[in-house]
């Protein structure tokens, strides 16, 4: 059975563990010599190895169904027989066929004993079922051997190679997901350490150059997650009211990766208030919704928007919108919310609708 | 005569939202004082006796061109039917389309006309229409040149209270105070 037998570089595998190592065994074909004599054995967790100075062959312990021990006699040394089986296919080794089912190594230097016991122990642990080493061609030879075969378990063998090679490129993707991450943290990072500078020589840069600096990194979304300090200015441009469409936008963007859906944004806000956070949830009388700061003064919020139109003598909705940064549907639910107070009062005509000062 | 444009009366008449029905209740209520205000002035000055709601958009209070406003339709309706509960407008036909326009109210009409008789010393005198209308002694009387149908709406009230008598005679329309 010395076909079982092939070539290898000699290098141990991922998740494989080397056991022992002896010198001075020879590899016998069933009782007949072979041209590998006195080399080097390593047993592993997954393999037999033997190797000289020309050749380095393996063994793959899965192959073997079991082992015996035939002490030293008058005529020979101490050898372990291993019995094969016969399903693995050919993979390239030093021979093509072989007449016997077992294969025999010739302890020349002794350690027969010792190699046995640890033998027998792997055989029993089966490591290597556990834990498949790569190189994966000796799995992927199992595969196409299995599915050489017909009937249902053929079927049944061709889903699971199917499931298999998904579950593998899955895992393959997420592993460039998982690195692209990784650096995408290190981008946070050199960020952080960037703004960290800029912070200390505030006195350098003009606060309009920091906040400009600032926008960019956040648009390129790298950034801390968004706090009332990484949002700098942006933040309280906002008159403390956002729809949730803009802070879906903003969130995200802030985030760069690991993006949360509108859905979960929307549970999220619907329970804010539960959790005396400092934003809720409001809906705004248009079916707009939106969040809004607890601590929201609504009078004075009003009452500035009216000062912003007696400066202006009149405004619309978008002018209130592209002069305080906030979204024209926000800005006139703003000004209707100052009409309803009694603090504007409406000029709808062809022109559209403005708000002037409520001089009535 | 010193007021003769309509901002010169009320400086509302230049306010875009003047000309916008106010949605805010409490507002509105403000918007429409003005306007009766305004107007009443308007027709004092002008002695503006009746209107017809067909001449609306020639009206000059309900538009300003200058700021390219006007008033609607609707509008002008609720501000007929405030006048009239205010008791400043009487309609004249059930389609209420013309109407007359009292800028003193019915009894102060009243009032200041039979003082005015009686301050002459004019009671239990006959007069025409036309020369207590047009004539030169009511010259300084504020309902010289009045539209002769308010007038007659005036001395039916006095005729009411039973201060005058009034009566046609040969095509020509005469009162007599009492």
């Amino acid at each position: 059975m010395a076909d079982r037998l092939a070539w290898t570089d000699g290098q141990l595998h991922v998740g494989e563990a080397l056991v022992t190592t002896q010198n001075g065994v020879s590899i016998n074909d069933g009782p007949e010599k072979t041209d590998y004599q006195k080399g080097s054995i390593e047993l592993t967790s997954h393999r037999i190895l033997w190797k000289d100075k020309s050749a380095q062959v393996e063994l793959t312990l899965s192959s073997v169904i079991c082992c015996e021990k035939k002490d030293a006699s008058i005529i020979s040394k101490a050898r372990l027989i291993c019995t094969l089986s016969r399903s693995q296919t050919k993979r390239p080794g030093p021979f093509a066929s072989s007449t016997h089912d077992e294969i025999q190594f010739e302890f020349r230097d002794g350690g027969c004993n010792e190699f046995f016991r640890l033998i027998q122990e792997e055989l029993a642990k089966k490591r290597w079922s556990v834990q498949p080493a790569k190189p994966t061609t000796t799995m992927n030879a199992a595969m196409s051997d299995r599915s050489h075969r017909t009937g249902i378990s053929g079927i049944e063998n061709h889903l699971q190679h199917q499931l298999n090679v998904q579950h593998q490129s899955i895992s393959g993707a997420f592993q460039d997901l998982n690195n692209l991450m990784q650096q995408a943290k290190d981008m946070v990072n050199i960020s952080k350490t960037i703004a960290n500078k800029i912070q200390e020589q505030r006195s350098d840069l003009t606060s309009d150059e920091t906040i400009r600096f600032r926008s960019y990194l956040l648009s390129l979304g790298i950034d801390n997650p968004v706090t009332k300090e990484s949002a700098g200015s942006q933040y309280h441009d906002t008159n403390g009211i956002m729809t949730l469409s803009d802070a879906f936008c903003r969130i995200n963007r802030a985030r760069g990766y690991e993006l949360i859906s509108p859905e979960d944004l929307l549970n999220a806000a619907v329970h804010m208030e539960q959790l005396n956070l400092p934003v809720r949830l409001r809906v705004l009388s248009s079916g707009i919704k939106s969040f809004e700061l607890t601590n929201h003064n609504e009078e004075k919020d009003l009452k500035e928007i009216t000062n912003q139109v007696e400066s202006a003598k009149s405004m619309s909705a978008d002018q209130l919108a592209n002069l305080i940064g906030i979204p024209v549907i926000v800005a006139r639910e703003r000004l209707i919310a100052a009409e309803t107070n009694g603090l504007l009062c409406r000029d709808d005509s062809i022109e559209g609708l403005r708000f002037y000062p409520n001089l009535f | 005569m010193a007021a003769t444009k309509i901002a010169d009366i009320s400086w509302f008449h230049d306010f875009p939202p003047f000309f916008t029905l106010q949605p805010n209740l409490d507002t509105r209520r403000k918007q429409l004082d003005a306007w009766c205000s305004l107007l009443l002035d308007y027709c004092r000055l002008k002695k503006v006796c009746t209107f017809d709601v067909n001449d609306a958009s020639k009206f000059p209070p309900f538009f300003n061109a200058k700021i390219n406003r006007q008033l609607d339709n609707h509008f002008i309706q609720i501000l007929l039917e405030e006048l009239r509960s205010r008791g400043n407008i009487e309609w004249e036909d059930k389609n209420k389309r013309r109407c007359l326009i009292f800028w003193n109210s019915l009894e102060e009409w009243a009032k200041n006309v039979y003082q005015w008789i009686t301050s002459r010393g004019m009671n239990r005198t006959v007069c025409t229409f036309y020369e207590l209308l047009h004539g030169d002694d009511t010259r300084s009387a504020d309902f010289h040149n009045i539209d002769p149908k308010l007038f007659r709406r005036i001395l039916h009230e006095l005729e009411k209270r039973g201060q005058a008598t009034v009566f046609s005679e040969n095509g020509a329309d005469g009162v007599k105070f009492l």
